[in-house]
């Protein structure tokens, strides 16, 4: 065998051993927990479009001194103005926001809906709010990056469900419908 | 053939030095201080939107892409190195968004391969080169052509002692 030959011999098994390890490796990628579904939520803090101080950790914090019944569950949904699904899921929201979820012996378990600004600009949110209606606190400004970034957010609309105790329960990718809120939330 | 030998040798002298200029300048470009729009720009095209296959954030217009461009600019003003910006990546989306191969375990192939191929290459050649020169000057005359180179060599030899016998006469 010539050295050349040699050489490509070599040449050849080093690239397929390189192709099958890139392969193989593929395989055991990190892969992340996307729908944090089980894990802690985290923190979103910021300001609102009407200027208010926005701090889910706070409201977290206040549950830990009330009976579980009067527990807040917290609804995180990030929306933006350029997206039809929230224009579609916005309808629902509105349900939720104001009639709350009434539980089997007819008691309203308080709850908590936050609107996250996803790439959108704050003046084109608060059209959004004036066409379509909805008071509730809504993050806006450039914290609203790091807190999409934070949820693995990919796109809008994406909704969160965190329970009381911090865990998320529920994310639902798309529109979310008021019945996918109320079934998961019991006090 | 000494001018030959030695224009050669000048060739390859000035390829190597080419070389290992373009070596030099290459290493000490990089590691020259970059602005942070640069840091943020090199960051951007070599971690992939997450909403699109394989394609850079720098080069798509998902809005998930953009909000990382803008992040990944915050994260740099903020102080954050490339390796911790590259990470928070990677914990949120998974490893594959990193289009930067690591620096360790199985990776490190990346970067090592291309100079074990191109050495391996490099060796075949000068291997084979070597080669081919030996057997060009290490050649043997066979029995019948030394024969006939003797017989020539003999008539040349008696034909040069007639003429000098004759131009005596």
């Amino acid at each position: 065998m010539t050295p050349f030959k040699w050489a490509t011999a070599v040449i050849a098994a080093l690239s397929i051993a390189f192709i099958v390890i890139l392969a193989v490796q593929n395989q055991q990628q990190n892969t992340p927990n996307f729908d944090l579904v089980g894990e802690l939520s985290p923190d979103i803090e910021g300001e609102s479009a009407r200027g208010e101080a926005i701090d889910l950790d706070q409201i977290l914090q206040q549950n830990r001194s009330k009976v579980p019944a009067q527990q807040t569950w917290v609804a995180v949904n990030f929306f933006a103005s350029w997206c039809s699904g929230c224009i579609v899921e916005h309808g629902d929201l509105l349900q939720f926001h104001e009639e709350g979820v009434v539980n089997d012996d007819g008691v309203v378990c308080p709850t908590q809906l936050l609107g996250v600004a996803f790439n959108d600009e704050e003046a084109d949110v608060k059209d959004f709010f004036d066409r379509l209606g909805g008071d509730w606190p809504v993050v806006v400004g450039s914290e609203t990056n790091q807190i999409a970034l934070d949820f693995s957010v990919l796109t809008a609309p994406e909704t969160f469900l965190i329970a009381p105790s911090g865990l998320i329960v529920l994310k639902v990718i798309g529109p979310v419908t008021y019945q996918r809120l109320s079934e998961s939330i019991s006090c | 053939m000494l001018k030959a030998k030695l224009l050669r040798r000048f060739s390859w002298i000035l390829l190597t030095a080419t070389f290992i200029t373009a070596l030099i300048i290459g290493s000490v470009s990089r590691s020259g201080e970059q602005s942070s729009a640069d840091r943020a720009a090199g960051l951007a095209s070599s971690i992939a939107c997450p909403q699109c296959s394989g394609q850079p954030v720098s080069e798509s217009n998902a809005p998930i892409a953009q909000v990382i461009r803008a992040e990944i600019k915050n994260q740099v003003d903020s102080g954050l190195t490339d390796d911790q910006i590259r990470a928070f990546y990677r914990t949120k989306y998974g490893d594959w968004v990193d289009l930067n191969p690591g620096n360790d375990g199985i990776e490190i192939l990346v970067w090592v391969s291309p100079f074990l191929i191109a050495g391996v290459a490099i060796g075949g050649m000068i291997l084979a080169f070597s080669r081919r020169r030996d057997a060009d000057t290490d050649n043997e005359l066979s029995d019948e052509s030394r024969k006939r180179v003797q017989e020539l060599r003999t008539t040349y030899e008696s034909g040069e002692s007639h003429r000098g016998q004759n131009d005596r006469e």
